[in-house]
């Protein structure tokens, strides 16, 4: 496997990552922690520590992998029609490599989520037209995510990491001499300039041991937004008459064209939780989550046209074409959102293995206000049931000293109903009835070292 | 391996990635407001050319629709041949074939008729249907058990009144019956529609305005120019005409009223001369007395400047089908009725 690294890491390199928006946020991410609701800042200790909150990668003490893998079926419905709302599925897992540094336990952790079907999705819509604005395109993305966590106490686990995404920027550029009566004798030489520039953002997160078996914990997402920007120019000279032509009318100017499309944001969020032991067989967790929408900006295009000719004096009826105004985009006036979750784990001891059971749940008010203008950015609140199993081996053989754990979860989004009314009786869109369901399925297989 | 292998087996990785990914979702049947714009039907579309009947030197005219099942609709419509008219039934399937020859569904049988029976609309009622038309004397209200066979009422419907600023006589009626029985009853004159109200179809007609601060009656739709016609000459600045009233139920709880109409520009020179644009429109409200009209005509035919007179019908939650009277042949020699489509949004432009 080692001897493959390079060829994945370079193939991950090549792929343009820009697409919008988290599919974990929306699904969780490893089965374990998915089948608990994701009310697992203060509890997790695998490899979605990388997602959840990279200090619990520090509680490994022997190396880890995990492989899996998530497929989510959106049934979204308006007006009792369904929206056809691609389904997200693809790879997860990951690695987590603990250590020693100046005698302090530390792990390094890699998570990574892979869609099987396309890796970066760009959607440039107008703002009329309705779309499930955090579903649909926004969970078409891929996830990578490096990590580091140390233990300086027994009681204390301190991580941060950083998520890798990248950005499109581009510019063309056209200069020469056109001319207007024999285009196919123009001299024209053009140029391009393309950028992926690498966004990174932020992850921290620790937590606590504290006593009667209860720990707590703080996790920290940062903001991260991805800009598609692309700029043309076209500079030169419009020649009436052969371009040869020394006597033929020149008229100079330059024609711009600048696009910009918001293709993906992730709000910034605060997580704290806390998990309760309260015996070997079973614990109990809750989170609460906080998530800063209010800073999402409306995804739609602006396209901005600028011409500028130098007309030469004397020429009657000749003049400046008029360029199109970039159109108004109504403000998005999100609002932030409190996520609470939680889960329960019981663990049975079936002889040296073991078998557990997980429940979770968590309630995500939708951050989308009332649309009754030209917007139509549709989501419901949702309610998210989740349940799991999970079935460790614990040293199968001297072979496999360490253990082999089998995880499968499944979640249910049920979307609340809701109706959009609008202000005006000819709106191009008008009212209409939103709901849906989400049914969330996966599978890791874990294998831990000794 | 060696680096060009670990290049090969990269690019191989990144390519498959991209070729194995399914077309690109988009999101299909989103809600649609049904407020077109509208494409004529042409010759090839029609099993029987521009129209979907013709009778030599017969004029058919001022369809109304009324749906029957998913894919039946009966056309009510005014047959004219000379000065004589009277309303005339035909059943369509899929907006496109007639099931049957069109039958005669009420003559002019009083006096009052005059000659001329025509402009049907017809509404379904708690006891069968309700069928509005006006004559020569006035509007027309009759009834019938199954919708074929129509009987009329003795006295008319409603008459002019000069002052209530029926300037001219009314003309074109179309009709809504309220699920509680109530009645809602628009119609032209003057050159702009209005509307009158009743609690049952057997309760007289109550004239509406829809701003009572004023001493004058206003219309319901009345011709204006527009801040957004821009220092043109507005669609609907002429004249309007020809209404057909719906309500329809949203799935979200509300009633809103549709209200179609041909609309006639003010002239406007042209090649030395004067001419107007003749287009159909559509206008919205909440509670069937304050309309605002739609930006933008939902139809506007060059190869037809005829049309008028439309009534729609949706054959399913986003497309929705226009009949309306328009030229059965390039040169105007006969006029019949037209179809015209508004597909909705079925499918948004698919991502690679």
């Amino acid at each position: 496997m080692r001897a493959y690294a390079p060829s994945l890491a370079l193939a991950l390199a090549l792929i343009p990552l820009t697409a919008p928006a988290n599919p974990l946020d929306m699904y969780g991410f490893l089965s374990r922690s998915t089948s608990l609701g994701g009310a697992v800042t203060a509890d997790v200790g695998d490899v979605s520590a990388g997602y959840y909150n990279p200090a619990g990668l520090a509680r490994l003490r022997a190396f880890r992998a995990e492989v899996g893998y998530l497929y989510a079926a959106p049934s979204l419905t308006t007006d009792g029609r369904d929206n056809s709302v691609d389904a997200t599925h693809g790879f997860v897992g990951g690695i987590v490599a603990p250590g020693r540094i100046f005698g302090l336990p530390f792990a390094f952790g890699l998570a990574v989520h892979v869609p099987d079907d396309r890796l970066s999705q760009v959607r440039a819509l107008p703002q009329t037209q309705p779309r499930w604005e955090l579903y649909s395109v926004r969970l078409q993305r891929l996830f990578i995510a490096a990590s580091l966590a140390v233990s300086p106490w027994r009681w204390l686990r301190i991580g941060a990491g950083l998520v890798f995404m990248a950005s499109t920027r581009g510019s063309f550029d056209i200069s020469g001499r056109i001319s207007a009566t024999q285009p196919t004798n123009s001299a024209l030489t053009h140029g391009v300039d393309a950028d992926l520039t690498a966004v990174r953002y932020l992850q921290a997160g620790v937590q606590v041991d504290l006593p009667s078996n209860v720990t707590v914990g703080a996790a920290f997402r940062d903001e991260f937004r991805l800009d598609t920007a692309l700029v043309a120019n076209l500079q030169g000279q419009i020649v009436i008459g052969s371009i040869s032509d020394p006597r033929a009318l020149v008229i100079p100017g330059h024609y711009g064209l600048s696009s910009h499309v918001l293709t993906a944001f992730q709000p910034r969020q605060v997580a704290l939780g806390a998990v309760w032991r309260i015996s070997p067989v079973l614990r109990v967790m809750a989170d609460v989550t906080w998530v800063q929408w209010s800073r999402y900006e409306n995804p739609t295009a602006t396209l901005e046209v600028a011409l500028d000719l130098t007309i030469p004096a004397g020429i009657p009826g000749l003049r400046q074409p008029s360029v199109p105004q970039p159109a108004a985009r109504e403000s998005m006036r999100f609002h932030d959102t409190f996520v609470p979750r939680m889960g329960v784990e019981v663990t049975t001891p079936v002889g040296r293995h073991s078998l557990a059971f997980r429940l979770g749940y968590h309630f995500d008010a939708t951050p989308v206000p009332e649309q009754p203008g030209l917007t139509n950015f549709i989501d419901t609140s949702r309610h998210v049931a989740a349940f799991g199993l999970g079935f460790t081996l614990q040293r199968l053989s001297p072979m496999l000293p360490g253990t082999i754990s089998l995880d499968i979860h499944a979640a249910m989004q049920l979307l609340n109903s809701r109706s959009i009314v609008k202000a005006d009786p000819n709106d191009p869109v008008g009212d209409y009835l939103a709901s849906g369901t989400v049914l969330n399925v996966g599978t890791t297989l874990a294998m831990g070292f000794e | 391996m060696s680096p060009r292998r670990h290049l090969a087996l990269a690019l191989l990785l990144a390519l498959g990635c991209g070729t194995t990914a399914s077309p690109g979702g988009s999101d299909s049947n989103l809600p649609i407001g049904r407020n077109g714009p509208y494409r004529l039907l042409d010759g090839q579309e029609l099993p029987s050319g521009l129209c979907l009947f013709r009778e030599n030197g017969v004029t058919f005219e001022d369809p109304a629709v009324l749906p029957l099942d998913l894919h039946r609709i009966a056309i009510y419509f005014a047959r004219r041949d000379g000065a004589r008219r009277s309303i005339r039934r035909v059943v369509v399937v899929d907006a496109l074939r007639l099931e049957s020859e069109p039958e005669e569904a009420l003559a002019s049988s009083l006096v009052w008729h005059g000659d001329s029976v025509g402009a049907p609309d017809v509404a379904i009622t708690r006891d069968g249907f309700a069928m509005v038309f006006d004559t020569p004397a006035g509007l027309g209200l009759a009834t019938s058990p199954d919708g074929r066979i129509w009987r009329a009422r003795e006295q008319p419907l409603l008459t002019a009144d000069s002052t209530a600023g029926e300037l001219t006589p009314l003309r074109s009626p179309t009709i809504v019956v309220l699920p509680d029985g109530a009645v809602i009853v628009a119609y032209e004159s003057a050159g702009a529609v209005w509307s009158a109200s009743s609690a049952s179809l057997d309760a007289p007609l109550r004239r509406v305005d829809p701003d009572t601060r004023t001493t004058r009656r206003e219309a319901l739709l009345a011709p204006s120019d527009d801040s957004r016609d821009a220092g043109l000459v507005g669609y609907a600045s002429g004249a309007i005409g020809d209404p057909s009233l719906r309500a329809e139920e949203s799935l979200a709880g509300r009633t809103l009223y549709r209200l179609l109409f041909s609309a006639r520009s003010a002239p406007f020179g042209l090649d030395g001369g004067s001419t107007f644009n003749r287009t159909l429109g559509i206008a919205g409200s909440f509670d069937g007395i304050h309309f605002s009209r739609v930006e933008a005509a939902v139809l506007t035919s060059r190869t037809d400047p005829t049309v008028r007179a439309p009534s729609a019908w949706s054959d399913g939650p986003l497309r929705t089908w226009l009949f309306l009277s328009g030229r059965c042949d390039s040169g105007g020699a006969s006029e019949g009725i037209r179809v015209a489509v508004a597909p909705g949004n079925r499918r948004y432009p698919r991502t690679p």
